[in-house]
């Protein structure tokens, strides 16, 4: 019973905490341009991220030791910095689009210009880190989270021609625009498979104290819980594609993507994405922040955890602090949220080896996951994914910086 | 087995890249898909105004947001090599969609909702059945 507790509570949980600003605004954005075209891109991201997420619970619960810390102990510290610097940059990159998110929620509710919204929405965020406990915050944004499902229902509002959609999961060629669809696609990828959720999973699953027995439940609650999600994110494309399409409307600004429910729920449809956005958003701030402090403090081997006071684990408090602050500032600058959204995500596909392989190796390696190493399958998928997105980016970000 | 996988990357690196160069013919559909699609941005806010289902300030704001927009892919367009007829028939065609969205941000502004009623029928609907079966849709 207390298991069936533990695995419902923690699929509700990644249920709540799936939607951000960049599955929300990519999803968006393709359904708008491409129709259904691009949902093979959420299958492919969902199903690399279902297998990497039970792989990030896994190992923590094996071998007692989250992500960041067993890779430095693997690669020692030249070539953890790496991997360490280039994801702490890219945390505070996303954490900006974000606060982006969260500050334009905030505008679209009161009328107020979203750039005077970041440094409030990060001192909420920084207040919530110092004085909660892990369980408060992630618990707690996901389960507010959980109001994204007013995509879901707005889906079935729409009626829309189930098979078609099926069709879209299958990978296809672009009808038109075919730059922007691979770098649609290829930022579809990057909000799908981000590398923050895996520090923050197996930092969570240290915290929590799992072990051995909690491997099974990891398993159910990794796969269904991120199933249940990348539904929403198909949510998203669908809505878009039934709204936006039939108008004639792109998505240029994340203005636009705001009445995306007002046809089918009216005013209630405008606030209700409102609250979606900004709580989504507000949610995945918190987890970035945290993700980031446990990589800088788990990969120099400082004291760490979201449950002790702040002055006990000072310099992990200080690296949320700092990362906070550097997202502020980037939103302060007001620099489009659906430019910086977009880029941010397509730049995650592109530094996906430099995460992903390193983990891959820890994942094989007997010393730290024993008996529980990984089989032929979760391998191939995941290499094959992430060598998908990686190729993609490379060639599509700079043809899209060229072309705008 | 390796030589497949390499040339498959191959194949898709060069047909990505082969995306990269802009004909005329692409410029020139960009601008109308951008003009189109910001007209009906427009429109779309008008409509939901007038339902009562957006609040002023976002109507007013997304109003304005359009006639930026139109106006820098407006000013865009002087900077491209592009033939002069169809140079005249864009700026033409974004001038009038910019009016318009002027016209209706002051009237959202104002609250003259029989303007905005009167503009937003005015103003061309997109062609839905085309859209939903170029989109496969429908």
């Amino acid at each position: 019973m207390k298991k069936l507790l533990e695995i419902t509570l923690g699929i509700v949980t990644s249920i709540g905490g799936f939607l951000e600003v960049g599955s929300l605004a990519t999803s968006a954005q393709a359904g708008a341009a491409f129709g259904y075209q691009l949902l093979w891109a959420i299958v492919l991201g969902t199903v690399c991220l279902i297998f990497l997420v039970e792989m990030s619970g896994r190992l923590a619960a094996v071998s007692k030791q989250p992500l960041a810390g067993a890779m430095r102990e693997r690669f020692g510290y030249p070539f953890f910095l790496i991997p360490l610097v280039a994801m702490s940059l890219l945390g505070v990159l996303v954490l900006a689009s974000e606060l982006g998110g969260l500050s334009l929620a905030l505008q679209l509710v009161t009328g107020i210009s979203f750039p005077w919204w970041a440094p409030l929405g990060a001192f909420a965020a920084w207040l919530l880190l110092w004085k909660g406990t892990f369980s408060v915050i992630e618990k707690g944004a996901s389960l507010f989270g959980l109001i994204t499902l007013v995509f879901v229902v707005a889906v079935f509002r729409l009626h829309p021609d189930w098979t078609r959609a099926a069709a879209g999961a299958l990978p296809s060629m672009p009808r038109h625009e075919p730059m922007r669809y691979w770098f649609i696609a290829v930022s579809i990828m990057g909000a799908s498979i981000a590398p923050y959720l895996l520090y923050f999973y197996s930092a969570g699953a240290v915290e929590d104290k799992w072990n051995e027995t909690d491997v099974p439940v990891n398993r159910v609650t990794a796969t269904l819980g991120m199933l249940f999600g990348g539904a929403l994110s198909i949510a998203v494309l669908v809505v878009a594609a039934l709204v936006f399409v039939p108008r004639g409307i792109r998505i240029e600004r994340f203005d636009q993507i705001a009445p995306m429910l007002t046809p089918i729920m009216s005013r209630w449809g405008f606030f209700l994405f409102a609250a979606a956005l900004g709580i989504a958003c507000f949610g995945a701030m918190l987890e970035i922040a945290l993700s980031v402090a446990y990589l800088v403090a788990q990969g120099f081997g400082w004291k760490w955890t979201e449950d002790a006071r702040p002055r006990d684990v000072a310099r992990f408090s200080l690296v949320y602090t700092a990362t906070l602050i550097g997202g502020a500032l980037i939103g302060i600058v007001g620099v489009d949220p659906l430019a910086i959204t977009l880029m941010s995500m397509a730049l995650t596909s592109a530094l996906l080896p430099i995460a992903i392989v390193p983990f891959l190796i820890l994942m094989n390696d007997p010393h730290f996951v024993g008996k529980h190493g990984n089989g032929w399958i979760s391998n191939t998928v995941v290499c094959a994914i992430v060598a998908l997105a990686f190729v993609l980016a490379v060639v599509s970000i700079p043809l899209e910086l060229m072309g705008s | 087995m390796l030589t497949r996988w390499r040339m498959s990357c191959a194949a898709l690196i060069l047909s990505l890249l082969a995306c990269g160069g802009k004909s005329v013919a692409d410029q020139i559909a960009e601008h109308d898909r951008v003009r189109v699609s910001w007209e009906q941005t427009s429109r779309f806010a008008g409509a939901e105004w007038l339902d009562l289902a957006v609040p002023d300030a976002y109507a007013a704001r997304t109003l304005q947001r359009a006639s930026e927009e139109l106006r820098s892919d407006s000013e865009a367009l002087t900077r491209e090599q592009l033939p002069s007829r169809e140079l005249a028939r864009l700026h033409a065609a974004l001038s009038i969609v910019r009016a318009r969205a002027d016209a209706l941000a002051r009237a959202v502004r104002a609250r003259d909702r029989d303007a905005v009623i009167r503009m937003v029928n005015e103003s061309p609907r997109a062609n839905a059945d085309s859209l939903l079966r170029q989109a496969a849709l429908r």
